[in-house]
C-alpha cells in the first residue's frame, strides 16, 4: 500500500471540507424574480439585489419578459408548474392569477408586512392589487397620464393650456386648422386611454357590484363618445405613432403620455427646456381623473422560499431602493420608474415644478379597480374603440355590442372560479 | 431604326437602375440611420448624407444589450448546425446515391414526402418535446433537431449519384472500406456542393426565427440575433431607433458580406432549390 | 462486354434475393449507420411531432392538465371562428397578390437581364441581396421607413407629391398592402434567378428560327419563351404560395400590438401568427394543431391544383 496515513488523512479533511461547503451552498437562498419591462429595468433590481445579498446572503436572480410576452410566460409558469418566487406583472395581476390558484394571498400569510407595505402606497395604486379585501399584490412601481404641452408653440398659434373639455376642443380645431395635432402615445386608441374620459364624464366601466359591464350608463358613453371625436373630427393619429418625436418636432404640440416622456424630453432634447411643461389633464364634467398604470408584484404559490421572498419585496419597495432605481434608470436609459411608495418622492432628483404638477395629478389620478373576468373583457371596448375610429362603425351600436360582450365574458369568468 | 435601338437601351438602363436604388435604399436607410446623431435622427426633413456620421449608436447597442453575447449565439449555432449538416448530409447522401440495402427507397420516399410539409404542423410537439427534455432555454433545443436536414439529403444524393461507379468500384478493388471511400472520393468531389448547402444551411439558421421565439424564454442571453432584433423592436422609442438599426446592421452585413464574397456558390444553391422539384 | 456485365448482374441479383431479409438487412449495417443521424433526427423531431400534432388536434391540451379527447371539436371551433376566416382571408389576398405581382416582376426582370448588357452581374447582385437578409432584421428596417410621421422616408417621398404623411401600419385598408409591398421588393430577387436558370436552359436557335420567320420580340416571348419556361414557373409559384400561407415574421414585427397580434381589428391577422397567438400566448394547443393541419391541408390542395394546371404539357 503505497497509501499513508498522512495522505489519507488529508484526503480525508478535504472531502469533509468540500461536502461542508456544497451543504452551506445548498443552503443559500436564491430568489427567481421574474421581471415584466425592459432589460435596463432588470439590470437595476438586480444591482439593487447586490446589497440585498449583502445584507442577507439571499442571492436574487432576475429575468425579463417584454410586455406582449409577459402574460403568457406567466400564465405558461403557473399552469407548468416552474413559477418563479417573485414577479411583477400588469398591476391586476396578482389578484388575477391569485384567485386562480397561482399567487398567494399577501393580506393573509404575511399581514404585518403587507401593511407596512400598503400603508406606505399611494392608495390610488392599490385597487387592482386587492380584490374583496384581500390583498394579493403591491405595487412594484406606477405610472400616471400626463398632458404634456409645447408652450412655445402654443405661444405662436395664440392657444392657451387647456383646463377644461371645452377648452381642449378648441385647442384640437384650431391645431387641426394649422396641420398640427394632440396625439396620445400611452393607450391611443385604447381602453386605457378611453378611461381617464370615462371617469371624467362620471361614468364606471364596471357596475357598483363589480359583476358586469357600466359601459352603456349616460356617463360612459359621453366620456366615450369625446374620446372617440377627438380621432374623428380633429384627426388625431391613431395607430403606432412615435408621440415622442412628434412632440419635439413640434408636429403634436399637445401630448397625452406617461410621466416618462418628460425625462426622454430633457435627455433627447435639452435645447427644448422651458418651452414645455407638465399640465392636469383637462377637467370634464366631473373632474380630472387621470389613469395610474405600473406594474404590481406578488408572490407565487409554489414558491419554497416565500418568506425570504416578502423579505426581498418589502426591501425593493422601500423609499431609498426605490430612489435608487429610479436614479439609475434615468441615468442609464431616460426610463422613469414613478414610485409608489410616498416617501421616495421627497427623495427624488425631479425639478420641483414637474414633481408638483405630477403629484397634483397623482393624487386626482386612480388604477381601475380589479374585477373578476375584467382583464379578459377589456378587448371589447379596445374592438368597438378601433371600429368607430377606424372603420368608422356606428358609435352607439359598437359600444352596446361592447357592454354585451363584456357582460358575457365577466359571467363566464365569475362561473370559471364558482362565483355567482 | 438605329435611334429606336439606342432610345430602348437608354430607357432599359434607366429601368434597372431605378429598380436597383429601390432595391438598395432600405439597405442604405438601414446603415445611414445606424451612424446618425440622435439630434439628427428625427430632424424633418430626413437628410439623405450625414455630415458627421457617428458609432453612438453602436455604442449605446452594445450598452442596451449584451449584443456581442447575441451575434456569438447566432455564429455559434448556425456554425455548430451547419457543420452537423455538411456531415451527415453527405453521408446519408453518400448511402442513398451509391449503396443497396433493403427499404432504401422507401425511406428515402419517405424522407422527400415530409418536404410537403409546412413546418408549423410540428411546432407545438416539437416545443412540448423541447420541454420535456428539459431543453427550453438552452442551446440544445436550438441545434440538435437542425443537425441533419431533408434538403441537405437529397441534395447531396443527387449529386453523389453523378459521381462516376468506376471510381467507387475501383476502390473497392484496392481495398478501400465504405468510409475511406467517403473520405478519399466522395467529399473531394462534392466539395463545391458542400459549399453550397453550408451556405444554404448557414443563411437558414442565421434567420431562423419562430424556434429560438418559443425555446428561449427566460434565459436572454442566449438569444439569436432576430429575436434579439423583434424584442428591442417591441421597445425601441424616439432616438434608439438608431441603437436598433445599428443592430439591423450588424444582423444583416455578415451574410451581405458573406454572399458578395461567395455570390456564384449563393445563386448556385438557391438555383438548385429549383431543380428539386 | 456489356451484355455479360447486365446478365451477371442479374445472375447476382438473383443470389441476393435468395438471402432473407434479415441478413440482408445485417450485412447493410453500415448503410444504416450512414443514414442513422439523418433517421434519428427525422423520426425524433419530424415524425413523433408529426403524429403528435395530429393528435393533439383531436384534444384539448392547456400543458397544464392532461389532453382530453374531444373527437372533432377543434376542427369544427376553428371552422366556425370568424377570427379564423379573418386570418385565413388576409392570408390569401396576401398570398394572391405577391405571388401575381411578384412573379410577373420576376419574370420581366429576368428576361430583362437575359440580354447582352452591361454590369448584369451588378443587377443581378442587387436585386438578390434582399433574398439573404433575415425577414426580421428587413421588417424592423421598413418599419422604420413606414414611419407614420413625417419624417418617416417613405412619406417624406409622398410630400415631393404633395401627399399627407400616411399612417402606413395604423390604417385598416394601408396594413396589408404595405406589408406585401415589402414582400414584393424582398421576394423579387429570388424569382428573378430562378427564372434567369431557366431562361438559359432555352436554347438560342429557336428564337433565332423565329426571328427569322419574322416573330417580334413579344410574340417570340410568348410563343417560345413563356411555354418553355412553364416548369421553372410551376416550381415558383408554388413556392412562392407555400411562402406566402406560411408568412409570419413580418406581421409580428410590423403589425402586432401589445393588445393584438394581428393589428387593430385583426387587419393583419394572418394564419400562422393565429396559430402562434392559440397555442402560445392562450395554451389552446389542440385548436392551434388543428389549425396547424388546416393549413396543411390548404397549402397541400393548392400545390395538387398548381401542378394539375400548369403541368407541362406533353
Amino acid at each position: 500500500m503505497r497509501w499513508d496515513i498522512k495522505k489519507l488523512s488529508v484526503a480525508i479533511i478535504v472531502g469533509l471540507v468540500m461536502m461542508m461547503m456544497s451543504t452551506i451552498i445548498a443552503d443559500a437562498v436564491e430568489l427567481n424574480f421574474w421581471h415584466t419591462g425592459t432589460e435596463d429595468e432588470a439590470d437595476a433590481i438586480g444591482e439593487v439585489a447586490k446589497d440585498f445579498t449583502k445584507k442577507t446572503d439571499i442571492t436574487v436572480k432576475v429575468s425579463v419578459f417584454s410586455w406582449p410576452q409577459s402574460r403568457t410566460k406567466f400564465l405558461t409558469a403557473i399552469a407548468a408548474g416552474v413559477t418563479p418566487d417573485i414577479g411583477t406583472m400588469g398591476s391586476t395581476w396578482p389578484t388575477f392569477f391569485g384567485l386562480k390558484g397561482g399567487m398567494i394571498n399577501l393580506s393573509k400569510e404575511f399581514p404585518k408586512e403587507t401593511k407596512r407595505i400598503v400603508d406606505k402606497t399611494f392608495p390610488g395604486a392599490m385597487p387592482p392589487c386587492m380584490y374583496e379585501g384581500n390583498i394579493y399584490g403591491v405595487r412594484y412601481d406606477i405610472n400616471i397620464m400626463l398632458m404634456f404641452v409645447r408652450l412655445d408653440i402654443f405661444k405662436e398659434l395664440g392657444l392657451s393650456v387647456p383646463g377644461t373639455w371645452e377648452e381642449f376642443t378648441v385647442v384640437l380645431s384650431k391645431l387641426q386648422s394649422v396641420g398640427k395635432s394632440f396625439a396620445m402615445g400611452w393607450g391611443n386608441k385604447e381602453w386605457i386611454g378611453a378611461l381617464p374620459y370615462i371617469w371624467q364624464a362620471g361614468g364606471t366601466i364596471y357596475t357598483a357590484d363589480g359583476k358586469g359591464s357600466n359601459l352603456s350608463s349616460p356617463e360612459a358613453l359621453k366620456g366615450l363618445k369625446f374620446f372617440t371625436d377627438m380621432y374623428k373630427k380633429y384627426g388625431v393619429p391613431h395607430g403606432r405613432i412615435d408621440v415622442l418625436t412628434g412632440f419635439i418636432t413640434g408636429e403634436y404640440p399637445v401630448i397625452i403620455d406617461g410621466d416618462w416622456i418628460g425625462t426622454r424630453v430633457t435627455i433627447q432634447s435639452p435645447e427644448l427646456a422651458g418651452k414645455w411643461a407638465v399640465a392636469p389633464f383637462p377637467k370634464g364634467p366631473a373632474g380630472n381623473t387621470g389613469f395610474i398604470g405600473g406594474r404590481g408584484m406578488g408572490i407565487f404559490t409554489r414558491s419554497k422560499h416565500k418568506k425570504e421572498a416578502m423579505q426581498f419585496i418589502e426591501y425593493l419597495t422601500g423609499a431609498k431602493v426605490q430612489a435608487k432605481l429610479f436614479s439609475m434608470l434615468v441615468d442609464k436609459a431616460g426610463a422613469v420608474m414613478l414610485s409608489a411608495n410616498t416617501k421616495t418622492w421627497s427623495i427624488i432628483n425631479l425639478e420641483p415644478t414637474l414633481a408638483r404638477v405630477m403629484k397634483k395629478q397623482l393624487i386626482n389620478s386612480k388604477a381601475p379597480t380589479f374585477q373578476v373576468g375584467g382583464d379578459e373583457s377589456y378587448r371589447y371596448l379596445n374592438f368597438a374603440l378601433e371600429e368607430v375610429v377606424l372603420k368608422g362603425d356606428d358609435f352607439n351600436k359598437a359600444m352596446k355590442k361592447a357592454d354585451e360582450k363584456t357582460n358575457q365574458r365577466m359571467k363566464i369568468a365569475r362561473e370559471e372560479l364558482g362565483m355567482k | 431604326m438605329k435611334w429606336f435601338r439606342t432610345v430602348s437601351k437608354i430607357v432599359l438602363y434607366l429601368l434597372l437602375f431605378v429598380v436597383s436604388i429601390t432595391m438598395l435604399m432600405p439597405f442604405y436607410w438601414m446603415v445611414r440611420s445606424s451612424f446618425s446623431q440622435a439630434k439628427d435622427i428625427l430632424k424633418y426633413p430626413p437628410k439623405f448624407w450625414l455630415r458627421e456620421p457617428t458609432i453612438e449608436g453602436y455604442k449605446d447597442l452594445f450598452k442596451l444589450v449584451p449584443f456581442g453575447r447575441y451575434m456569438f449565439n447566432s455564429i455559434f449555432i448556425a456554425g455548430v448546425v451547419t457543420i452537423c449538416n455538411l456531415f451527415f448530409c453527405s453521408l446519408a447522401g453518400y448511402a442513398f446515391a451509391k449503396h443497396k440495402f433493403p427499404f432504401q427507397n422507401f425511406i428515402f420516399a419517405f424522407l422527400l414526402a415530409s418536404m410537403m410539409v409546412p413546418w408549423q404542423v410540428n411546432l407545438i410537439p416539437g416545443y412540448l418535446i423541447a420541454k420535456n427534455l428539459g431543453w427550453l432555454d438552452t442551446y440544445w433545443a436550438l441545434i440538435i433537431p437542425y443537425i441533419a436536414g431533408v434538403f441537405g439529403v437529397f441534395l447531396m444524393r443527387q449529386l453523389i449519384r453523378g459521381i462516376p461507379n468506376d471510381l467507387i468500384d475501383a476502390a473497392r478493388i484496392d481495398g478501400c472500406g465504405h468510409f475511406r471511400i467517403y473520405r478519399l472520393i466522395i467529399l473531394p468531389e462534392i466539395r463545391p456542393a458542400l459549399a453550397t448547402l453550408g451556405i444554404f444551411e448557414f443563411l437558414h439558421m442565421w434567420n431562423m426565427f419562430v424556434w429560438p421565439l418559443i425555446i428561449i424564454m427566460n434565459r436572454n442571453e442566449l438569444r439569436t440575433l432576430p429575436l434579439a432584433l423583434a424584442v428591442m423592436n417591441a421597445e425601441t422609442y424616439g432616438s434608439r431607433i438608431i441603437s436598433l438599426m445599428a443592430g439591423a446592421t450588424l444582423a444583416t452585413m455578415p451574410i451581405v458580406i458573406l454572399f458578395l464574397m461567395f455570390q456564384r456558390m449563393f445563386i448556385k444553391g438557391i438555383a438548385f432549390t429549383g431543380m428539386k422539384e | 462486354m456489356g451484355k455479360i456485365k447486365v446478365s451477371e448482374q442479374q445472375k447476382y441479383k438473383h443470389l441476393f434475393k435468395k438471402r432473407p431479409l434479415y441478413k440482408r438487412i445485417l450485412s447493410s449495417w453500415l448503410s444504416y449507420l450512414f443514414i442513422a443521424p439523418i433517421l434519428i433526427i427525422f423520426i425524433w423531431w419530424w415524425v413523433i411531432p408529426f403524429i403528435t400534432s395530429l393528435g393533439l388536434s383531436f384534444c384539448r391540451y392547456d400543458i397544464f392538465n392532461p389532453p382530453k379527447f374531444v373527437g372533432l371539436k377543434n376542427f369544427k371551433t376553428v371552422f366556425t371562428n370568424p377570427v379564423f376566416w379573418v386570418a385565413m382571408k388576409n392570408t390569401a389576398i396576401y398570398t394572391g397578390v405577391t405571388v401575381s405581382i411578384g412573379v410577373t416582376l420576376s419574370l420581366s426582370l429576368a428576361v430583362l437581364l437575359d440580354q447582352k448588357i452591361r454590369f448584369r452581374n451588378f443587377f443581378r447582385t442587387v436585386y438578390f441581396l434582399p433574398s439573404v437578409t433575415s425577414a426580421i432584421a428587413i421588417s424592423v428596417v421598413w418599419r422604420w421607413i413606414y414611419s407614420p410621421n413625417k419624417y418617416g422616408l417613405l412619406n417624406y417621398f409622398l410630400s415631393f407629391a404633395k401627399i399627407k404623411p400616411l399612417n402606413w401600419l395604423g390604417e385598416l385598408n394601408l396594413i396589408l398592402p404595405s406589408v406585401m409591398m415589402m414582400a414584393i421588393w424582398g421576394g423579387i430577387g429570388y424569382g428573378m434567378v430562378i427564372f434567369l436558370a431557366g431562361l438559359q436552359g432555352i436554347s438560342n436557335s429557336l428564337y433565332e428560327a423565329a426571328e427569322i420567320d419574322g416573330a417580334n420580340a413579344f410574340k417570340r416571348f410568348w410563343h417560345i419563351t413563356l411555354p418553355l419556361l412553364r416548369p421553372t414557373t410551376l416550381f415558383i409559384v408554388v413556392w412562392s404560395i407555400i411562402n406566402g400561407f406560411q408568412v409570419f415574421e413580418q406581421m409580428y414585427i410590423m403589425v402586432r400590438s401589445i393588445e393584438s397580434i394581428g393589428g387593430p381589428l385583426n387587419a393583419g391577422l394572418v394564419v400562422v401568427a393565429h396559430l402562434y397567438e392559440q397555442g402560445f400566448e392562450r395554451l389552446r394547443m389542440g385548436y392551434a394543431s388543428a389549425v396547424a393541419y388546416v393549413l396543411f391541408a390548404v397549402i397541400f390542395t393548392i400545390t395538387i391544383i398548381n401542378f394539375t394546371l400548369l403541368k407541362p404539357k406533353d
